[in-house]
């Protein structure tokens, strides 16, 4: 009886469970849209992101200069005219290739998307695809089918207690989540990549850009950090889809700027402090993949090459002092060298055992940088010799 | 790029937050208490009055009220927490009036707008600080079982020199910080624990499911010495935040024994 009464309890919970599984097909926001009290989790979703933002916009890490600010919320208007009141940008000093959007406008941006991005075009294709979200009311979709599926998660859960059948269900929920975000993110792409288009950017770009960062993916060493999120994974399959859709456009297609002029001019002066913040994740193997890309640019070469100096010196793999005095001089041969590559260069030398030219370069650095907060130091190791 | 989600941005600013949460969680959960439970932890005596004649701040109160789901997901509740807010500032408000104290206005400290964009942002990080160090308190000195080899002979915890510009923001000797989380149990989450006390007793395994709790702390910052010179904390999982009777008395759990 007691058996026949909790089967009977089961199947009511599981229909109630099953029927809070129907979808809800959103609306896009509308210019100057707010969450409506009424849809009480959407306001609750905008209220968490709007005490959030607080957070975000007073975090240490924020970069708040202002060309730089000017220039993200100029591109985020170019990108999205409708939505430009709507969308507040925040960048925030992480080394990492990653964006991402808050239902209720906020749009964070990682300086390691930035420090990757060739030009403005790329740039643009990772906040056109974050506006697309927005537009698209992902992020409520998203919550509402997770509490679907967690719901049915923990039913699953109570409902097959102690039979093991459970498992296998619980597995088949999470799959269906996880598929769920890849539709999203491919909607996003699309999205992204229609505002690019319509903005006379480069079509080309969203492909070079996911080509990249795969290339940066592959070499990931097993059991570290990449710097590609894998909610965003960087795959053969989409970056080829984004080719297609760039060859598709190709035809179509009277404007192609890259954004190049106006993104030099807003990213070179933290170039070389964003590529000492990837060295910081101290993985050689993306950094030095990531590196060789940009050392194929035409600009911020100095910077670039200092970083692989760096890279080499901090790796030490046998042969990698060699490797980075050659990255060393190679950024001395820039016009726009940072007069402390001399000193690196001479740390280099030191530990190579080349006291002379070590000694010779320490002293160029002095030089130029005589009241450098080192200099005591550096005196130190002339006047030992 | 990748979909929003709640835990990757915090994690940027207040992991160390939530990680005391989730301990505590946890924690709570283990000893499965259902009466409230306050400890106090300081180096003041019982009956110590430091505020008799100064200035304190009470910096608005902390809280978020949410529902907690079936699944588990915890969904904030805009029109419970402003509710909730209300009824606990009141209360505050009103236990403070008979202390020997003077009140200074509570201000947003993002609303005073003749400082710089910095100053602001800094005095936001501060505000967050504190609230980390009350999290790190609640867990490591007010639980019995994760105390710190280092923080074993008496109280000592604060937020560094920087405190001086809440001091020169608010003017006063000490500020008042309140915090406080609470969930309650959807209707399909009671249901799965009565089901999971049933279905459990029947085939012998414990699948009930927390309807929801509360937890909360109260600290007392010294503004010269950036000190956190008192701190409380309260758990429980009865009464109704919303409801201003029942807010009076958590108020009074959180700030029994307080030294003003």
């Amino acid at each position: 009886m007691a058996v026949r009464t909790i089967a009977c309890l089961q199947a009511v919970l599981f229909a109630l469970l099953l029927t809070s599984c129907a979808s809800t097909q959103l609306t896009d926001v509308q210019p100057g849209y707010r969450a409506q009290t009424k849809d009480l989790d959407e306001a609750g979703l905008w209220f968490a992101m709007d005490r959030a933002e607080k957070i975000v916009a007073a975090a240490p890490e924020r970069i708040i200069d202002a060309p730089i600010q000017e220039y993200l919320n100029a591109l985020s208007c170019k990108l999205g005219p409708d939505l430009c009141g709507d969308i507040r940008i925040y960048l925030i000093r992480q080394p990492y290739f990653n964006a991402f959007m808050a239902p209720n406008g906020m749009m964070v941006i990682y300086t390691g998307t930035l420090a990757r991005s060739e030009n403005e075009a790329q740039l643009a294709f990772v906040m056109a695809h974050e506006i697309g979200h927005y537009r698209s009311r992902h992020s409520l979709e998203n919550w509402r089918h997770l509490k679907n599926v967690s719901n049915l998660m923990t039913g699953l859960g109570a409902v097959t207690a102690g039979t093991g059948a459970g498992v296998i269900a619980i597995l088949g929920a999470y799959a269906n989540l996880a598929s769920f975000s890849r539709d999203q993110e491919r909607e996003a792409d699309l999205l992204g990549f229609r505002a690019l288009q319509t903005a006379g950017l480069d079509v080309n770009a969203p492909a070079q850009l996911w080509s990249a960062a795969y290339e940066e993916e592959k070499v990931n060493p097993k059991g570290m950090l990449s710097a590609i999120f894998a909610s965003h994974p960087a795959t053969p399959e989409r970056r080829d889809r984004l080719k297609l859709l760039a060859a598709q456009a190709q035809a179509h297609v009277e404007l192609s700027d890259t954004g190049d002029t106006r993104f030099r001019l807003r990213v070179a002066p933290y170039r070389a402090g964003w590529l000492n913040d990837e060295l910081a994740r101290r993985n050689y193997a993306q950094s030095n993949v990531m590196l060789a890309r940009l050392s194929l640019l035409k600009w911020n070469l100095a910077a670039v090459k200092n970083a692989q100096g760096a890279l080499y010196r901090r790796r030490a793999l046998p042969g990698d002092l060699v490797l980075a005095a050659g990255a060393y001089q190679a950024a001395l041969r820039e016009p726009d060298v940072d007069p402390r590559t001399f000193r690196d260069l001479g740390t280099t030398l030191k530990r190579m055992g080349k006291n002379g030219a070590a000694l010779d370069a320490f002293r160029e650095y002095l030089k130029r940088v005589p009241n450098a907060d080192d200099a005591a130091m550096i005196r130190s190791y002339l006047n030992a010799n | 790029m990748y979909q929003f989600s709640l835990e990757a941005l915090l994690r940027q600013s207040t992991a160390t937050a939530i990680r005391a949460c989730q301990i505590l969680a946890l924690l709570l959960t283990i000893s499965a208490c259902t009466t409230t439970n306050n400890r106090r932890a300081d180096n003041l005596r019982a009956d110590a009055k430091i505020g008799t004649g100064k200035t304190v701040v009470m910096l608005e109160a902390d809280v978020e009220l949410s529902e907690l789901l079936a699944g588990g997901v915890e969904e904030p509740r805009v029109a419970w927490t402003e509710a909730a807010q209300s009824n606990i500032n009141q209360a505050i408000a009103q236990e403070l009036k008979h202390r020997a104290i003077k009140l200074v206005p509570r201000v947003d400290a993002t609303a005073l707008d003749a400082d710089s964009a910095e100053s602001k942002a800094q005095r936001k990080q501060l505000e967050l600080l504190t609230q980390t160090v009350g999290f790190s308190i609640v867990r490591y000195q007010l639980s019995p079982y994760y105390a710190l080899p280092t923080k074993k002979n008496g109280f000592d915890w604060g937020v560094g020199p920087n405190v001086k510009l809440l001091k020169a923001a608010y003017g006063a000797d000490y500020a008042m910080v309140t915090l406080v989380r609470d969930s309650y149990a959807s209707g399909g989450r009671k249901a799965l624990s009565v089901l999971g006390i049933i279905a459990g007793a029947a085939v012998g395994v414990s699948v009930g499911s927390s309807t929801g709790q509360r937890f909360g702390y109260t600290l007392l910052l010294d503004l010269n010495s950036g000190k956190i010179v008192w701190a409380n904390f309260m758990a429980s999982q009865t009464g109704d935040l919303r409801n201003l009777n029942d807010a009076k008395k958590v108020v009074q759990t959180l700030l029994a024994g307080m030294p003003l």
